[in-house]
């Protein structure tokens, strides 16, 4: 969905890369120094899933417009 | 089938000004991100805030993130082992921040194509200033640059086989005419690192405190 991004980890400060598109469908990302992990909750999660789901359908509706232009 | 009449387009684009030829297509991109952005913003209100028609306001929506650690638990025993715990701390972070607002932004845009200059017309309105300077020899200075006027009239030139460099630059053909070769590239600015820094603001405000030891 987007280039991968980079938080620094609030434990020792060691950029953390993560994709946000994986990070919102639940993917875990760790810290490569203290391995402390940075995640959605289980609570937010069908509300990110959602967010998602939308932002493909908006994407691929996007994409068809693109294609009959040509 | 219909049979389309072959256009040179050479001759359609001879009587357009090269400012419109340059600036036109990019006002097409700037047209058609315009319409992708708005339905990108219909999508950021619809998922990213809960909208209160009493009110007329929109409230983000927020989702909950975890940062999982491992911490050194001091012993309960005297001169034993410290216990290794996994601390979940848990921060809420607006679902906007986390969205890729502008994904569908258009990348880049490239215009490339080449004038054959016709002819070209020069006025110089500039004032020319006598000047004496400190060896004391007088000299004229034309003042050029903003006061001269030039217009030039030519048509979009039909390719040719050999590779245009990507500088403009000026050429002869057959001694008559010039012409440019003009390649634009256009691109959206960078974000801005307001999603980033929205994280970080929160991760470090959740700096875990470390536990005292029990007596």
């Amino acid at each position: 969905m987007i280039n991968e991004q980079k938080i620094p980890c609030p434990v020792c400060k060691t950029q953390i890369p993560f994709d946000v598109s994986l990070l919102l469908q639940g993917a875990k990302f760790s810290c490569p120094k203290c391995q402390s992990v940075v995640a959605i909750s289980n609570n937010s999660m069908t509300q990110a899933e959602e967010a998602v789901k939308q932002y493909e359908k908006l994407k691929q509706s996007s994409k068809k417009q693109k294609d009959t232009r040509r | 089938m219909a049979i389309r009449p072959k256009i040179d387009s050479t001759y359609n684009f001879s009587g357009i000004l090269i400012d419109d030829l340059v600036s036109l297509p990019l006002l097409s991109v700037v047209r058609s991100e315009s319409k992708m952005s708005e339905e990108q913003i219909a999508l950021l209100l619809n998922n990213c805030f809960n909208y209160n028609p009493e009110d007329n306001y929109f409230t983000p929506k927020v989702i909950e993130m975890s940062v999982t650690r491992s911490v050194l638990q001091p012993s309960t025993i005297p001169d034993g082992e410290p216990n290794l715990e996994q601390i979940v701390t848990y921060f809420n972070v607006p679902l906007i921040s986390l969205f890729p607002i502008n994904a569908l932004a258009i990348q880049s845009v490239k215009i490339d194509f080449d004038i054959d200059i016709l002819w070209q017309y020069n006025e110089n309105v500039g004032a020319i200033e006598e000047r004496n300077d400190s060896l004391g020899a007088r000299s004229l200075i034309e003042q050029t640059a903003e006061n001269s006027k030039v217009e030039m009239f030519g048509k979009v030139a039909k390719r040719k086989n050999s590779v245009a460099n990507n500088v403009s630059e000026m050429e002869g053909i057959d001694g008559m005419n010039s012409s440019y070769s003009i390649d634009v590239l256009a691109g959206p600015l960078p974000l801005s690192k307001g999603i980033l820094s929205i994280i970080d603001l929160y991760t470090s405000a959740i700096d875990p405190v470390e536990m005292p030891e029990e007596v």
